[in-house]
């Protein structure tokens, strides 16, 4: 039986319920926002999720009159929880969003559920995907053209390949880093282990 | 704040042996190899925790063994899954690091298309899909197998709940 007046439960639970609460209120916000960006929803859930999580870790900290360094501890444990959990769902969410081999599977889905690798390789060939890219990250204003070139622009897509290359060079070593700056056969949300 | 340190310890202790074997060699399979570390680690600290509790790094009691498992999941999850990206670059970041790295010259659509012609995604994508049995390949081309069509139910079916396009 669960002791009432012991709040660790709420405590050790909390970034658990702040998922749940995330995916709720996406859910929710996403049939609010309807349109073709997918990401103010999963931010607005992300907040939820980790409002919920503060605040109820907090509150049971303060029930249960735990000294202020350790609430702050605690708090802090479970904001890193909630985002990493946050961060979790974002990617599976994605995956529904810009995952080519969803797309395919879906194609495959509305043909019957057989094509011919002509017909598949005809629909999604490298230049409309290149260009499907490029699409992308001129609308979101992550490159800019000017005369007919492109130029950097918001610098925040180009931060995080900096810091993935900089994780590369820790866990895989500086030569293996070197090999996978090589340009790709995959895309973003696609790798092995997910559909 | 013995919690805190006890979840940050037992999920570093994990990231360092991954760290030491993936130094020493790579994995074959990496997805399955990281699931293997990061959650057998919790796994044998949770043993530990339950035959001698209340050590300086084992869990004082139920609650906070909990709290530490609640912590170490979500961050090893979250890391496996941004491992994903680490192992390949995305088309989308190779193209923002070129034109980072042209400079003030800049890059045209051309020389950006260049650089990912050559890599077939769609192949790479159905290769992969064979090899884990979504899709099965025969004389007429590729036909769906049960597990492409569950994965495929699930995330269209969570989409339309979404109420978003199709996306890829």
């Amino acid at each position: 039986m669960l002791d009432l007046t012991d709040h660790r439960p709420l405590i050790a639970l909390a970034p658990v319920i702040g998922l749940a609460a995330d995916c709720v209120s996406h859910v929710i916000a996403a049939r609010i926002i309807r349109g073709r960006n997918p990401y103010p929803a999963l931010a607005a859930g992300a907040l939820v999720g980790l409002v919920v999580t503060i605040a109820m870790t907090w509150a049971a900290c303060s029930r249960d009159a735990t000294p202020f360094i350790d609430t702050l501890a605690l708090v802090g444990l479970n904001t890193v929880a909630s985002l990493a959990f946050a961060f979790g769902y974002f990617n599976f969410v994605n995956l529904t969003v810009a995952s080519l081999r969803i797309r395919i599977l879906e194609e495959l889905v509305d043909s019957g559920g057989q094509l011919s690798r002509t017909a598949l390789l005809e629909r999604y060939g490298t230049s409309s995907v290149a260009d499907l890219r490029l699409a992308r990250l001129v609308g979101g204003g992550h490159l800019v053209e000017r005369n007919g070139r492109l130029h950097t622009g918001r610098l925040q897509f180009l931060l995080v390949a900096r810091i993935f290359d900089g994780l590369r060079w820790l866990i895989f070593g500086p030569a293996y880093a070197a090999a996978l700056r090589r340009p790709p056969a995959t895309a973003p949300g696609d790798h092995d282990g997910t559909p | 704040m013995s919690t805190a340190i006890l979840a940050s310890g037992v999920f570093a202790a994990a990231f360092l042996i991954h760290l030491i074997w993936w130094r020493i060699a790579l994995p074959r399979r990496q997805t399955a190899a990281l699931l293997a570390v990061f959650f057998g680690v919790l796994v044998a600290w949770l043993i530990l925790s339950h035959f001698l509790p209340g050590r300086w790094w084992t869990a004082a009691d139920r609650w906070q063994a909990i709290h530490v498992a609640v912590f170490h999941t979500a961050c090893s999850l979250a890391y496996i899954v941004a491992y994903s990206a680490l192992e390949h670059r995305s088309p989308s970041m190779t193209l923002l690091v070129a034109v980072a790295d042209s400079g003030t010259a800049g890059c045209s659509h051309e020389e950006l298309r260049g650089l990912l012609a050559g890599a077939s995604p769609v192949e790479v994508r159905l290769d992969a899909m064979l090899h884990e049995g979504m899709v099965v390949r025969d004389d007429d081309g590729y036909r769906l197998a049960p597990k492409g069509r569950a994965w495929a139910t699930v995330l269209t079916n969570w989409r339309r709940l979404l109420g978003m396009p199709p996306g890829g």
